[in-house]
């Protein structure tokens, strides 16, 4: 028996997944040879979307990639009706099994998310009834330390030292919360994880809330994160309806209802204090530390805060035992990470790999390298609030002190990789452009200060910089860390100083030279059309809408660097080739 | 428990600045350094009365241990911390804080017109001050800067008018014609400010022109004995010997300077230095400690023609102008040339015109438009028939046998524009004129004359520059000699006259300060913001300003003025004046004085423009009507917004937008008058800067520099305590206590901007008699004696009894101590308020049951109570600070119950509402209490016993049911009442003694009986509050002035503060009155029915005690003298003298005597009250015993009394400013914070 699997996470569905389904569905009928139509998740290849996997009871998975309506005629017809791949059109998954190690990814792009029997048919809400069944509170706690998880939203909390903070409290009332509000710009794996295996979610917060003891549990997800607010939902429905969540989970007489509550939007909801003002319908804004949540968070109460990825985590560290856990990752960073692979990369998506890993394998033996072939320059990793590490710096292990000691942050595992066509001075400006404008307004330093770092890296780009603007951007920089309540603030001049650490040289490239190395900042760069390579076919005229570019039909033509407005539009035109930033 | 325990006796030792210090658990690094007075940490987000927030970031701290600064406003102290609050990097990082701050700051400290002026003076607030027709306050303000206002108010080059913002809109305001006329008008000579203490230094001034003056001046107002020496015969130098007397006349310019040698300044004429004596022999032999040398520039500076000095008829303009002052006006025969372009040329050709001469022509080498010379002047002179020659530069003097006959002319044009920025002018090859004239007077120039210090050794002579004038520190004036300081012309070359009062102040201040301590600072610098920083001003800044005209100067005739030498511009009258000030716009902030951002960016020497950037540019929010929301001055440190949802229990205000991009302002883009304000303006208490602004009763708003006097507020009888600002004697505002003795130093509406509705035009200010018919105007002895007559006469005529004494608890104890005098003088017992009467006469329902009809317990018992009872009252809109305590109270968790027919704007949908029908609430309380005494066993004795059994009896047949079916109450509200009541551990009732629409029978009785049987009266923490709307309501029967009256006797009343006529039904009722003496503030129906009327003093213009609803005994303090120049215990005590029951003093402590012994208490014990500010229960007892009700179970009706308004005009007013914001929002319903 032969399964057809289609990825309909966001990449999937984007990429147009629902179509493929759809015509594969009409192909299968409702029985063809006794193969079955599935829906699954994303599988992490999300460059390769539409990815469509046949599942042979023998001969295991074969994936087809970028898979076209018009594929899936044949596709069904040879592998699904007579077993014979077809084998230009298979992709193989990221990387070698060898590298990747999935953990939190177990069961995305494997099992249907909406159909609870497949989750629990992969060991399931067996971790929870162990919990619940044989083990305390506090060994659950103890064996979560042991293993030496530590939060996966960015700042690597050890997450057995806040449950047991959390269970400490004498407090009647305790809540968790599933802290799903990923805004990073490039990061999408809380999203890919909840629309792929949201039960992987659920488990983990029942099991936290049994450690720590709390009744009530709230996921706080984007609403711009449509399809994972639908399938938590329906999963929240499901296990309700089983008595893995509620008032009597598992018949053991312990309750947990979990609330969806949908934020707006504002990256500063990620900040737990931020976060829990927007739960209780105040307006989104960090409160200073202490009290933690875990002492005093929602309505008052001690509150624990996990990660989605951290969330996800906990039911296999039960089952498994925290030494298998443990095995994994470095001295201080145990596990797996999940990254979300993005930017100039030729293999983008969602990657898993044990702590430790260098990204230089992470880029080249997962991700495959750069667009262009060519070495990377840099990796942005942390988000907006994490820093750039240069290319030179690729042998760092994916380990949380060593990564901070870069300047970076982990982060909760966006990973954007730059190559030489990147401008480093323009990233800066275009993550600090980001964090000013989620600024939550309310400290001084975060809400003027970055504006006027933004507003420096402006002028630098428009080629309008000043000498002694680098030495401002790194006080007001440096003051910003230092002066400012929640980690939105102390972390946001972060891609602006480790840029500064790195690639200082084309700071001044662009303010002494008034030329920008990755040729990316327009203002500073002139086009140009190189005789050889045009053949005077006029394209370009045509396009110009400016009336820059002139020459005669056959001969090379030429651009007018006073009329040019850099709009780039005659590169986009040329067949060529033959024009050129410079 | 246990943590109770560990906060009382745990304490946390930590170390700041190097010193060990401990404090208590949950203490923030703040509040310890403030406790122990460790630093003056800086703040901009932080209030005590709020929780720690910590945005702004100024406060920022180094703790050992943490690589970042820490805000110790919200950082907890913690063992073993170590804190240090001064270091460069803190110093730097707040200074970047501020800078950032600033670098957003849309607005200007001062109006441009103020920082144009070199001397500073405070334009907007002298012009305000004049709109408001306080010329004397005008004129010493301006004096603090300008000692010389009669003289610039003449002669100034106005740098303020051609940098005012109204240009933009029209024309400029005309500053110096205000200042003129308060320079005339202001009726004040100046003095040497009191207290200021004699230094024992001696000062020589050399030079007795503006610098010197103004250096003088100052110095001795600084407590320094000066002389100034001049080499001419008189002082003034160049305004006396440069100006002529047409546009300065010697009368007011010997007048000015005599008021400033009337200070104490030694005047030495005739001396000349260099001559007479030099700075070595100042300092080494007539022992002077410090010097200023204002020389001058006395020297006329040369055309460089050939023969010029040869030639008779050439002279320099101001060897001309100096020979018209020393010798008498000269006679010009002929025609004359004056070159030059400057405001020099134009007085000299003014002048030769005046002294006869048949032609006066300017020859300039420029166009018009490159004049110097002020435009109004060089129009002046041709109107005098003053010609001018433009383009044409002398070249050479034509004479005839040795006369002058021409001044040969080249003639020029405009080229390029030159270093100046003006054109500069071409000679036009070979074209020449001759311009015929007998005298040419050259005004090209002048110079010091530094040859008078050739006789000084090298080590005492002060260094000059290569513009031959003194070098002097421009912050100091302080030469390179120790001890010698110069200014004036001789530093700045010739200038102006306002830039020499200028330096001659700076100077001054300098000299103190090296007379004082030897070295000569400068001032610390003072930070203002300015908006033309960013960049021009945007039109629709000025879009809502309406066009007016500029007065215009009036002068004489051209024809009549030319013959001679007396005043042209005649000046502005006092209408024209108070237009020509209120055209002021008041472009500087109201808050200028208060600014915390602005002081402590002066403190760290922030300079705005290292972080410039994009600035916000918004739109002001005038729409309210009290309050002014500029977010463009808004440093988001939402102080207001957790103001109004922490302190006052509502949310109008929040954060709207995020990043760069976030304001502060109403939700939903509401305007401010849109919002549900209820006006309280705590929100402008809390702002830090001027972003929001309270707009006080004055049409215009200062700023001014004000006095603080602690009193309390008189418009009803909570008696919050309040700062009264006052600016000047009837300029006064309310602002919070900053350390307030009940609640957390809100106040209310009427509190905060009632005051300014008491000042103002109607009030009387003069004694009133009737005469043939009319009320006159006359002095207060004949208006006593007349009043005491017409009460002697009524009660000679009707007898005593006949006579009433109407007046309103609106008063202090005192007052109403002299009005039951007065009563017990005229023999009546119809002493009380009819405004009281009518509404059922005084309230006495309790006096049985408690001992005394009064609160037992106090408003701070709100803040802890567990149940809200609110029976017959509406606190939000009546007594809104205890609204405010009500809702703080709420949102803590404590419930509360609502009896009444109308839905109060406290009422939240979760509370009970026993929405019973008017006049019903008084079954529902008997129902209540019939079902409480069915359970209660015979646990009382003795006669307590007795008593509950009769109240027993008497509520018997009531039933929850029965009750329900005669209040529209339905049965199971009741019930729920009864049982919250019974269960709640701390209930606070609250009840309006004096609402009428509410009442029902015997309710008050039903309610305290109730409150005792549940426990919650005679318990510490809990019990009835009575409200009152008078501010002196509980306390006025002390004195015994809340007697009932009968009307119907009453042919002749002394009235005070009530207003009966105003009302027709009470009109009616007090038909019989045939006479009637009226104390009151303003003019009321009452005062124009009157034989007499004697003019009030409000409660900000009294000293006395009031007693508040819940019995604390709170000072009143005068702030304001009473414009009638009478305190109302003076005018009483006049009254009682004229009634042959003289008083002793009319002292407001000797008069406390007569209340003590009314209160039955010692003086010493009232005194004692009085400081405390403490409650005095006066008569209740506690417990109290059980009456019967007098209750019908099965028919009470609505008991409406008839009401009729006592409103004066001061209460129309504030029911005016109610309705204009309160009723607005309560309409729209109240807001209520998450």
């Amino acid at each position: 028996m032969r399964e057809v699997l289609v990825g309909l996470g966001s990449c999937g569905l984007a990429a147009g997944g629902l179509k493929i389904y759809q015509r594969f569905a009409e192909l299968l009928g409702s029985d063809c040879n006794g193969a079955v139509l599935k829906k699954t998740g994303c599988i992490g290849m999300c460059y390769a979307e539409v990815l469509v996997e046949v599942r042979d009871e023998e001969k295991g998975s074969t994936f087809y990639g970028n898979v076209t309506p018009d594929k899936v005629e044949r596709i069904v017809e040879s592998h699904v009706k007579n077993g014979k791949a077809i084998p230009e059109w298979v992709v193989s998954p990221n990387g070698s099994n060898s590298k990747q190690k999935r953990i939190v990814l177990r069961n995305c792009g494997v099992i249907d998310p909406d159909n609870l029997d497949e989750y629990l048919a992969r060991e399931g809400y067996q971790a929870l009834e162990k919990a619940l069944t044989q083990m305390t509170p506090a060994e659950v706690i103890q064996t979560i330390a042991d293993a030496g998880l530590r939060g996966r939203g960015g700042a690597g909390f050890p997450t057995g030292t806040k449950w047991r903070l959390a269970a400490a409290s004498k407090d009647t009332q305790k809540y968790v919360i599933c802290n799903a509000d990923e805004g990073d710009p490039g990061a999408f794996m809380d999203r890919s994880l909840l629309e792929s295996d949201p039960h992987s979610v659920l488990e983990g917060m029942v099991i936290a809330a049994y450690a720590i003891g709390a009744d009530t549990g709230y996921i706080y997800v984007r609403a711009e994160y449509p399809e994972a607010v639908k399938r938590l939902r329906h999963a929240i429905a499901q296990a309700t309806a089983r008595n893995l969540l509620g008032s009597n989970i598992l018949g053991k007489g312990f309750q947990l209802n979990i609330h969806l509550k949908e934020g707006a939007g504002a990256f500063v909801c990620g900040e737990e204090t931020a976060l829990i003002a927007s739960i209780e319908g105040r307006r989104g804004m960090p409160k200073v530390r202490p009290p933690f949540p875990v002492e005093a968070g929602l309505w008052g109460h001690p509150t624990c805060i996990n990660n989605v990825e951290t969330l996800a985590n906990v039911p296999w560290i039960l089952l498994r035992g925290s030494e298998a856990f443990s095995a994994l990752g470095t001295e201080g960073s145990k596990g797996t990470k999940v990254f979300a692979l993005a930017g100039k990369v030729k293999r983008g998506g969602l990657v898993e790999v044990p702590m430790g890993m260098t990204i230089n394998e992470v880029i080249y033996d997962i991700g495959g390298g750069t667009l262009s072939g060519k070495p990377f320059k840099a990796v942005q990793i942390g988000g907006p609030s994490g820093g750039c590490i240069p290319a030179s710096l690729g042998d760092t292990p994916v380990d949380y002190e060593q990564i901070t000691a870069t300047g970076a942050i982990m982060g909760s595992g966006g990973m954007v990789v730059m190559d030489e066509t990147t401008c480093m001075v323009d990233m800066a400006r275009f993550f600090l452009a980001f964090t000013q404008n989620e600024s939550c307004g309310k400290c001084t330093f975060c809400r003027i200060g970055t504006k006027r770092m933004l507003e420096i890296l402006e002028r630098i780009c428009a080629g309008k910089g000043k000498e002694e603007d680098i030495a401002l951007l790194s006080e007001l920089g440096e003051q910003i860390k230092s002066s400012s309540l929640c980690g939105l603030g102390q972390s946001a001049p972060n891609p602006v100083l480790t840029t500064l650490r790195y690639f200082l040289d084309e700071y001044t490239a662009h303010i002494r030279d008034k030329k920008c190395p990755a040729k990316s900042c327009l203002p500073l760069v002139e086009f140009h059309i190189v005789e050889d390579k045009c053949t005077g076919c006029g394209l370009c005229v045509e396009a110009c809408a400016v009336g820059a570019i002139s020459g005669a039909k056959k001969s090379p033509h030429k651009i007018d660097v006073l009329k040019c407005v850099r709009c780039g539009k005659c590169i986009t035109v040329c067949n060529q080739g033959a024009i050129e930033k410079r | 428990m246990a943590t109770e325990i560990d906060r009382k006796t745990l304490s946390v030792e930590l170390v700041i600045n190097g010193k060990k210090v401990s404090g208590t658990p949950g203490q923030t690094i703040l509040e310890v350094v403030r406790e122990h007075n460790l630093d003056d940490i800086p703040t901009l987000c932080h209030d005590p009365r709020l929780e720690p927030y910590g945005s702004c970031f100024l406060c920022v701290v180094e703790v050992k241990g943490s690589p970042r600064l820490l805000p110790s406003c919200v950082t907890k102290i913690r063992d073993g911390m170590e804190v240090t609050t001064r270091s460069p990097r803190i110093f730097n990082a707040r200074k970047t804080a501020l800078e950032l701050l600033l670098s957003d700051h849309y607005a200007d400290c001062v109006c441009p017109a103020q920082r144009a002026c070199p001397a500073g003076i405070d334009i907007q607030g002298y012009l305000s001050l004049a709109s408001l027709g306080y010329y004397k306050e005008s004129l010493d303000l301006i004096r603090e800067r300008n000692p010389l206002p009669v003289v610039c108010g003449r002669v100034c080059v106005r740098h303020c008018e051609v940098n005012c913002l109204r240009k933009n809109v029209d024309e400029s305001v005309g500053i110096n014609y205000v200042k003129r006329y308060v320079s005339e008008h202001g009726g004040s000579a100046p003095v040497v400010p009191q207290g200021v203490k004699k230094s024992g230094k001696r000062a020589a001034v050399v030079g007795g022109g503006p610098a010197g003056l103004s250096c003088a001046n100052y110095l001795v107002k600084m407590g320094h004995q000066v002389t100034i020496f001049e080499a001419l015969p008189k002082l003034g130098g160049m305004l006396r010997y440069g100006i002529p007397q047409y546009r300065l006349p010697r009368k007011e310019l010997d007048e000015e300077i005599q008021g400033i040698v009337n200070l104490g300044i030694d005047v030495q004429t005739g001396k000349t230095l260099g001559k007479d004596f030099t700075l070595q022999s100042l300092m080494d032999k007539e022992h002077f400690d410090a010097v200023f040398v204002a020389l001058g520039a006395p020297l006329g500076r040369k055309m460089g023609l050939k023969h010029e000095e040869e030639i008779e008829g050439i002279q320099s303009a101001l060897d001309f102008l100096r020979d018209c002052e020393l010798c008498g006006i000269p006679k010009l025969k002929g025609k004359v040339a004056v070159v030059g372009g400057g405001n020099s040329a134009i007085d000299v050709a003014r002048t030769a015109v005046r002294c006869g001469a048949e032609e006066v022509r300017i020859l300039y080498r420029r166009s018009r438009t490159e004049m110097p010379a002020h435009h109004e002047e060089v129009d002046a002179a041709e109107k005098e028939g003053v010609k001018l020659e433009l383009l044409a530069l002398p070249l050479e003097l034509i004479t005839e046998g040795g006369k002058l006959k021409a001044v040969r002319c080249q003639r020029m044009e405009l080229g390029e524009p030159d270093a100046s920025g003006r054109r500069k002018p071409v000679p036009i090859q070979g074209a020449l004129s001759d311009i015929h004239c007998d005298y040419v007077f050259a005004a090209i120039g002048q110079d010091t004359d530094l040859s008078v210090l050739d006789r000084e050794p090298a080590n005492l002579r002060p260094a000059a520059s290569r513009w031959s004038t003194l070098q002097a520190d421009k912050s100091t004036m302080a030469t390179n000699i120790k001890g010698v300081f110069a200014g004036g012309d001789a530093v700045l070359g010739p200038s102006t006259v306002i830039e020499a009062i200028a330096q001659g102040r700076t100077a001054a201040l300098a000299v103190d300060q090296y007379l004082r301590t030897g070295k000569a600072a400068a001032p610390a610098p003072d930070f203002k913001s300015r908006r033309d920083f960013f960049g021009s001003i945007p039109d629709w800044t000025f879009e809502n300003v309406e066009k007016t005209k500029r007065c215009a100067m009036p002068e004489r005739e051209p024809s009549e003025r030319v013959r001679d030498f007396a005043q042209v511009e005649t000046g502005l009258d006092e209408p024209h004046t108070k237009t020509e000030a209120s055209r002021c716009m008041e472009c500087g902030c109201k808050s200028v004085f208060s600014c915390d951002l602005k002081r402590y960016a002066s403190e760290y020497g922030v300079d705005i423009a290292r972080l410039s950037g994009e600035v916000r540019r918004h739109p002001v929010d005038r729409s309210h009507p009290l309050i002014t929301l500029d977010p463009n001055k808004c440093i988001l440190c939402g102080r207001c917004i957790r103001t109004c949802q922490d302190i006052v229990g509502l949310g109008v205000l929040g954060f709207i937008g995020r990043g760069f991009a976030t304001k502060v302002g109403p939700a939903m883009g509401k305007s401010m008058a849109e919002s549900g304000c209820i006006a309280c303006g705590a929100c402008v208490e809390s702002c830090p800067t001027g972003a929001l602004e309270g707009r006080i009763n004055y049409g215009r708003q200062g700023p001014w520099k004000s006095r603080k006097v602690p009193s309390v507020c008189g418009f009803c009888s909570i008696g919050c305590d309040l700062n009264l600002n006052v600016a000047a004697d009837g300029l006064l505002w309310a602002s919070a206590p900053e350390k307030p003795a009940m609640g957390r130093g809100e106040l209310c509406l009427k509190g905060r901007f009632g005051t300014g509705l008491i000042q103002g035009p109607d009030r009387l200010r003069k004694p009133l008699v009737r005469k043939n018919g009319t009320l006159v105007e006359t002095g207060w002895d004949e208006a006593v004696q007349a009043a005491a007559g017409v009460l002697k006469n009524a009660a000679e005529t009707h007898g005593s009894d006949s006579i009433g004494v109407l007046v309103s608890p609106r008063m202090t104890m005192e007052e109403a101590a002299l009005i039951r005098h007065i009563a017990n003088a005229l023999r009546t017992n119809e002493a009380g308020s009819f405004g009281q009467n009518r509404r059922g006469g005084p309230r006495r329902d309790l006096d049985e049951i408690l001992g005394d009809t009064a609160s037992t317990c106090a408003m701070a018992d709100i803040e802890d109570a567990e149940l809200i009872l609110i029976a017959g009252a509406d606190p939000g809109a009546t007594h809104p600070v205890l609204g405010m305590a009500i809702r703080r109270a709420l949102k803590r968790g404590a419930e509360m119950i609502a009896v009444g027919s109308s839905r109060i704007d406290l009422l939240r949908p979760e509370d009970l509402w026993l929405d019973a029908r008017r006049g019903t609430a008084g079954i529902i309380y008997a129902a209540i209490l019939a079902q409480y005494l069915e359970k209660r066993t015979a646990s009382d004795s003795g006669s307590k016993r007795i008593d509950l059994n009769s109240l027993r009896s008497s509520v018997a047949s009531m039933t929850p049911e029965g009750a329900a079916v005669v209040s529209g109450v339905q049965a199971a509200k009741i019930l729920a009442c009864a049982a919250k009541i019974s269960s709640a551990r701390k209930v606070v009732a609250v009840y309006d003694l004096d609402e009428t629409l509410e009442r029902a029978t015997d309710d008050l009785r039903g309610l305290a009986q109730l409150l005792m049987i549940a426990g919650h009266i005679g318990k510490p923490g809990q019990g009835l509050l009575l409200l009152r709307s008078d501010c002196n309501g509980a306390g006025a029967k002390f004195a015994g002035i809340d007697n009932p009256l009968h009307i119907e006797k009453i042919r002749a009343a002394l009235i005070m503060f009530e207003n009966p006529f105003g009302d027709y039904r009470a009109a009616r009722e007090l038909s019989g009155i045939g006479s009637s003496v009226v104390v009151d503030h303003f003019m009321t129906e009452t005062a124009r029915k009157a034989d007499v009327v004697l003019p009030a003093a409000t409660l900000v213009e009294s000293e006395g005690t009031i007693m508040s609803f819940d019995g604390r005994i709170v000072e009143a303090r005068q702030a304001s003298r009473p414009p009638a120049g009478l305190a109302n215990i003076e005018i009483l005590a006049k009254l009682a003298n004229a009634l042959g029951r003289p008083i002793q003093s009319a002292d407001p402590a000797a008069i406390r005597a007569l209340l003590a012994s009314a209160m039955g208490i010692s003086l010493s014990d009232l005194e004692n009250l009085r400081i405390a500010g403490a409650v005095w229960r006066g008569r209740a007892v506690h417990g109290g015993s059980y009456v019967p009700l007098r209750i019908d179970s099965t028919a009470a009706t609505a008991n409406i009394f008839p009401y009729a308004s006592m409103d004066g005009i001061l209460e129309k007013k504030l029911d005016g400013l109610t309705r204009m914001t309160h009723e607005d929002s309560r309409r729209r319903g109240a807001v209520w914070a998450s």
